[in-house]
């Protein structure tokens, strides 16, 4: 059995050490041989830091193309320094490019594929596989029989094992003209992170629950008896246009870790999650009861918004009062 | 310019708990959130360039006409559905089953969104584009017609982009944001609801990756949640005293706008 991981140029240390842990919990026993491909870029000077993790290690001789590859570029890299046989595995970070790619080079090769791996184990000749599906609300479990098979692994999903007792060896290929038609034309900014989201004490975030600009209005107000305390959103109330892109928070918006998260109206995709799993006190206000936040929550309060939010308002004037 | 948008239904249902069992067809379908986006993309760009048509296509059971004809409504000039039940896990099945959809349709720009809301793979759209050996990218947020083809901003982590341009024929597969959905038109709706929808059959000629969807958990929580209880001014009095113990409060700013 082998098992690719393949990286980008610019891959941090720690999601190979995930990766690495999760291909050595698929080849459990198996005689299974984990080897870090960088198909692009130039992989030379972190290829040792990785090889330490105990894997081996395959880079382009200088001169690869670099990140400026499109989806298409990509695959055919990959398809060009890869023949998976039936045992083997193909596993990539699941984010940014990856994740059109892996897809697409799965379908090449006629394996099976699953996106954003959580949970791996065998049972008998057969690997289950976890990933999250319906918006964080259930995790399926997939039963695969025979590879071969490529998967995306979430990112934090699997703990770095022990390093291996001696680093792995380092080869070169040499390297590859990306074939295909389309072009890599630049990169952009984007919207970028609101002044003060990254370091505001408090974050009172808005999701599609709260109905609107009225429903954003409320919060506004509630945001003025927290200090320090500044509106985010999901993504949805930002594509609605309630609050500007720059507010957003999760994966494709900012990161944040503020001291309280006040999550009002967010159903809890694992999108949004990754995007604040850091902070400190997390208080969910959710009119569903099964909404996943409340499974990543400290506090949970069950209610409509709509009639909630005043008359929380109201506690706050009255408290004032005294 | 043939533009074919792919769209999907999604049960209004979560699965239940336990082994994963075969849908009953009864349930509430909607269309996929993205899907809606995708159409309107189309629909966006069909208002900029003459002689654009469009068509929806979905690979799946009768049921699924619905969202096809909600597509309709929304504005699309066609429907297709390639006759196929879901029989793996493994989207490569669904993206076999379009692609001989696109055999038939000949399209020269397809849409797909980003990805379904039921299983969050965001594959079918990179597997087809492999199956038809097009140029392709994904998580669009803005697209632009150039000479020969399209000039797309693709979304990267942390909302940064990356921009290609992609010759036609070329896959794009579309994010939230990039044009807000309408909602079906009452007088399309009507014409949707008494059209015909043409069925391509499908019979599969690959054997498939040996994946199954075995069974659904709920997810393990990452903390734990203690649940206030009581009326709805009893858990606002409990919330107000938590951010005043840990000194988050503060009262006196009453009277200051947001
Ligand atoms: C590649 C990719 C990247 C993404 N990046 C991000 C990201 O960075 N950030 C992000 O947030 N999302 C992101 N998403 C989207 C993500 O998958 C979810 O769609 C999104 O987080 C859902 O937002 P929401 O919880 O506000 O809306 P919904 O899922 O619609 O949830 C609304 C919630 O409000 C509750 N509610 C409704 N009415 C009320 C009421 N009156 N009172 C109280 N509660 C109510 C509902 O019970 C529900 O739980 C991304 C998706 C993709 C595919
Ligand atoms: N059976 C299907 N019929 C039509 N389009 C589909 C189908 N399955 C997936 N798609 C398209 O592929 C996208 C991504 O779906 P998924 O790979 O399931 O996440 C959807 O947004 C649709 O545009």
């Amino acid at each position: 059995m082998k098992i690719w991981m393949i990286l980008g140029s610019k891959e941090k240390l720690s999601t190979g050490a995930e990766m690495l842990a999760a291909a050595r919990q698929i080849g459990e026993d198996r005689s299974a041989c984990p080897t870090f491909v960088f198909p692009f870029g130039d992989g030379a000077q972190q290829a040792k830091d990785f090889a330490a993790l105990g894997a081996d290690v395959q880079i382009f001789a200088p001169g690869g193309k670099g990140d400026d590859l499109t989806p298409e570029g990509a695959l055919f890299c990959l398809r060009a320094c890869m023949a998976p046989g039936k045992e083997d595995f193909v596993l990539m970070p699941d984010a940014a490019m990856w994740r059109a790619v892996a897809p697409a080079l799965a379908f090449h090769l006629e394996a099976a594929f699953a996106a954003g791996i959580r949970a791996l184990r065998w049972e008998g000749e057969e690997l289950f596989l976890g990933r999250q599906t319906w918006s964080g609300r259930r995790l399926a479990w997939l039963g695969l029989r025979g590879g071969p098979g490529v998967f995306t692994v979430a990112q934090g999903a699997f703990l770095p094992g022990e390093r291996g007792e001696k680093s792995g060896s380092i080869t070169s290929f040499a390297p590859l003209i990306p074939g295909g038609e389309s072009r890599f034309c630049g990169e952009e900014p984007g919207a970028g992170v609101a002044l003060g989201l990254k370091e505001a004490r408090i974050i009172v975030a808005a999701g599609r629950g709260v109905g609107g600009p009225e429903g954003l209005d409320l919060l506004g107000k509630l945001a003025t008896h927290l200090p320090g305390s500044i509106l985010g959103g999901s993504r949805p109330v930002c594509d609605c246009g309630w609050l500007p892109y720059d507010r957003q928070i999760g994966e494709t918006g900012a990161d944040v870790a503020p001291e309280l998260y006040l999550a009002c109206g967010v159903s809890g995709a694992s999108q949004h999650l990754v995007g604040m799993g850091r902070s400190g006190l997390v208080v969910v206000v959710n009119k569903d009861p099964a909404a996943p936040f409340f499974r990543h929550g400290d506090v949970g309060i069950v209610e409509d918004l709509g009639a909630f939010l005043p008359r929380l308002l109201e506690v706050l004037a009255e408290e004032k009062k005294k | 310019m043939h533009v074919v948008v792919c769209v999907k239904a999604v049960a209004d249902r979560l699965p239940d708990l336990g082994p994963s069992g075969q849908e009953d067809g009864t349930e509430g379908l909607h269309m996929n959130e993205w899907d809606s986006v995708a159409v309107e993309t189309a629909l966006q760009m069909r208002a900029k360039e003459k002689d654009l048509r469009i068509t929806a296509l979905c690979a799946g059971p009768p049921s699924w006409d619905g969202v096809l004809r909600r597509a309709v409504g929304m504005g699309v000039d066609a429907a297709l559905r390639v006759d196929y039940a879901s029989e793996s896990a493994d989207p490569s099945a669904g993206a076999r089953a379009l692609a001989a959809g696109m055999a038939q349709l000949n399209p020269d720009l397809i849409l797909c969104g980003a990805m379904g809301e039921d299983g969050m793979q965001a594959a079918t759209g990179p597997m087809l584009a492999a199956a038809l050996m097009l140029p392709f990218c994904t998580m669009a947020m803005s697209m632009d017609r150039e000479a020969g083809g399209l000039r797309v901003s693709c979304e990267d982590e942390g909302g940064k982009r990356r921009i290609y341009f992609l010759p036609l024929p070329c896959l794009i597969t579309v994010q939230t944001g990039i044009y807000p959905p309408r909602y079906p038109r009452l007088s399309l709706m009507l014409k949707a609801d008494r059209m015909e929808i043409p069925v391509l059959a499908f019979s599969r000629t690959k054997a498939l990756p040996r994946l199954r969807l075995a069974y659904f958990e709920s997810p393990p929580p990452s903390r734990r949640v203690h649940m206030l209880t009581g009326s709805a001014e009893e858990k606002a009095r409990e919330l107000v005293a938590l951010l005043d113990q840990r000194g988050w409060l503060d009262l006196g700013k009453l009277e200051e706008g947001p």
